[in-house]
């Protein structure tokens, strides 16, 4: 005899499947992606745009607006301190302005920036030997500085940047880096539209070999590539073909770049692994060759609607693709800060 | 094998066939802060000028007397003081910071463009004279720290013990200027009065404090 209980469980479990199953009036199939329209952009000078914009985001923007900014201090606005405290981040040995005052001339500043410099520099850059700059900056910040509502200082969030560099007659060779967590933007800092929020890990070389290696993202605040992209996010490679060694590829760079337009749609450019390991996601040897082009993915699926995504990044290697800091960028004393007038 | 650890296998199986050097699918977050992410109180309605006081300040002094020789110039040789003082809201009973440096120096040739002459400057800490017997010894309450040695005062940048800097002096501006480090940049230091072979230093500021830290 079949127990009450079991058959109530057998007609509940049949209830359910009768609720979960599904007709073929009811299946849905998967929607096809909606390519957006890329009418009137040139995809591939999207891409170098991009790195071109990329190279710009370095601590020199908010190291010039925080500096620019206390050239217009007055007695006391802003406050520079010392001392020690946990409230706010500060670099070893640095300098901090912390206030939130008028300057009396319609210039307000409100939060904090805190900065340190170290400079070394040795040598002539007339001798063999030539003339050797070591430098290394930090900031950390929650700054805003505006002058009749027109916003040109703000900082947020921590940055710092290194540069190596040895000048000699017919030689130069320089390393530079910087890692900026936070948002620059401000007419002093970098311009008008130029500001930006970025997690970017820049590191490039130049002079003699020139490279360029950028982890991150970053959004630009205002500025919109080709009208209609606003951040980028990257994990590359790139080397000049002008100083490729023989086993580099001088056609295309190592790794990925995304562009995102304004719909959130991100524009992903896949090349080459970043080494031979890191192979994962190029199933065939196509798409790891050294022909130029890279595999666009859309949401993260593979696209050739496009057309080939073939961008040409040997234009970028200009002396402007990096805002090389001068030795005296990175000195910006106590002193100064206190008595701009100085 | 029991069916969720099948389930875990395959699924682990999924994942390790996502591609780990392409981007993530899609971020999509849509971003549309154009503001500044820090935000401006607005000043008073009166529209007046507003500044927020720290809570503490530390008065910094720097000041001595070099002298100068040959006497009349020109000069290849100083020797003097720098007494570095700071104290905390004023409280000049028990300064946070009293140390004096010994200072010597010889010429320097490489001097800023806008400078008249300029010393290599060795630069000491000296032994604080001991009390005299009869002076009553001050009992200091914890409560006002203390600098025990010169690398635990506030003064940004100060020499180190032993420390040489090259700093050069400008009769119009009545400036001492210092070569950064060596570096050939040179800063204004510290604001100082030539008269009869001797260069009389006086740098004085005030500025926020944020305390002295817990040790």
């Amino acid at each position: 005899m079949i127990s009450p209980m079991l058959l109530i469980s057998v007609l509940v479990s049949c209830e359910e499947k009768k609720e979960d199953e599904v007709t073929v009036e009811a299946y849905v199939p998967p929607q096809e992606l909606e390519l957006p329209s890329l009418d009137g952009i040139d995809v591939n000078t999207a891409f170098t745009e991009a790195i071109t914009l990329v190279g710009k985001v370095q601590l020199n923007p908010a190291w010039k607006g925080n500096r620019e900014a206390l050239s217009y201090k007055r007695p006391s606005c802003p406050d520079i301190y010392v001392g020690m405290t946990d409230d706010i981040e500060i670099p070893t040995n640095g300098v901090i302005w912390n206030d939130f005052c008028n300057t009396g001339t319609g210039l307000e500043f409100s939060g904090y920036t805190a900065w340190v410099g170290t400079l070394e520099q040795s040598g002539d850059i007339e001798s063999p030997e030539g003339n050797i700059i070591n430098g290394t900056r930090q900031m950390s910040g929650q700054a805003l500085v505006r002058v009749s509502g027109e916003n040109i200082y703000e900082f947020k969030g921590t940055g710092q940047d290194a540069l190596y560099r040895v000048q000699a007659p017919n030689y130069d060779r320089w390393t530079y880096s910087a890692t900026i967590n936070g948002t620059i933007q401000g007419s002093q800092a970098n311009g008008e539209d130029a500001g930006f929020r970025s997690d970017m890990y820049i590191y490039a070389t130049g002079g003699d070999a020139n490279t360029l290696e950028a982890r991150g993202n970053v959004f630009w605040k205002q500025h919109r590539i080709q009208n209609r992209f606003d951040s980028a996010a990257m994990d590359i490679l790139l080397v000049d073909p002008a100083s490729a060694g023989p086993d580099d590829c001088a056609l295309e760079p190592k790794g990925w770049i995304g562009i995102r337009d304004e719909n959130s749609f991100w524009y992903d450019l896949v090349f080459m692994p970043m080494d031979a390991e890191d192979d994962a996601g190029y199933e065939d040897e196509d798409r790891s060759q050294c022909d130029g082009c890279g595999t666009l993915y859309l949401r993260g699926n593979e696209t050739q609607a496009y057309g080939e995504i073939c961008p040409d990044f040997s234009s970028i290697w200009t002396e402007t693709l990096i805002d090389l800091p001068q030795a005296e960028d990175f000195v910006f004393t106590f002193q100064q800060a206190q008595n701009p007038e100085q | 094998m029991s069916i969720p650890f099948l389930y875990f296998l395959i699924s682990c199986g999924e994942k390790e066939s996502d591609s780990a050097t392409l981007p993530p699918e899609d971020t999509s977050e849509e971003i549309n802060n154009y503001e500044p992410s820090f935000e401006v109180e607005p000043s008073n309605e009166n529209n007046e000028a507003f500044d927020e006081s720290p809570q503490q300040v530390l008065n910094i002094q720097h000041a001595g007397i070099w002298n100068l020789s040959p006497a009349a110039g020109p000069y290849n040789s100083m020797y003097g003081e720098l007494n570095i003082q700071e104290l905390i809201n004023g409280y000049t009973v028990v300064p946070y910071c009293d140390f004096t440096f010994g200072v010597t120096g010889y010429v320097a040739e490489n001097i800023c463009d806008t400078c008249d002459f300029g010393f290599s400057i060795d630069f000491f800490v000296l032994e604080p004279e001991p009390p005299d017997e009869e002076t009553e010894e001050i009992i200091i309450p914890e409560e006002f720290p203390q600098a025990e040695d010169i690398s635990e005062c506030f003064s940004p940048e100060l020499p180190h013990h032993q420390e040489t800097r090259t700093l050069a002096y400008s009769f119009a501006d009545e400036m001492l200027y210092f070569n950064y480090y060596n570096t050939d940049i040179w800063v204004p230091w510290y604001p100082a009065v030539f008269l009869n072979d001797t260069l009389e230093v006086f740098y004085q500021e005030e500025v926020g404090f944020f305390g002295a830290g817990d040790d």
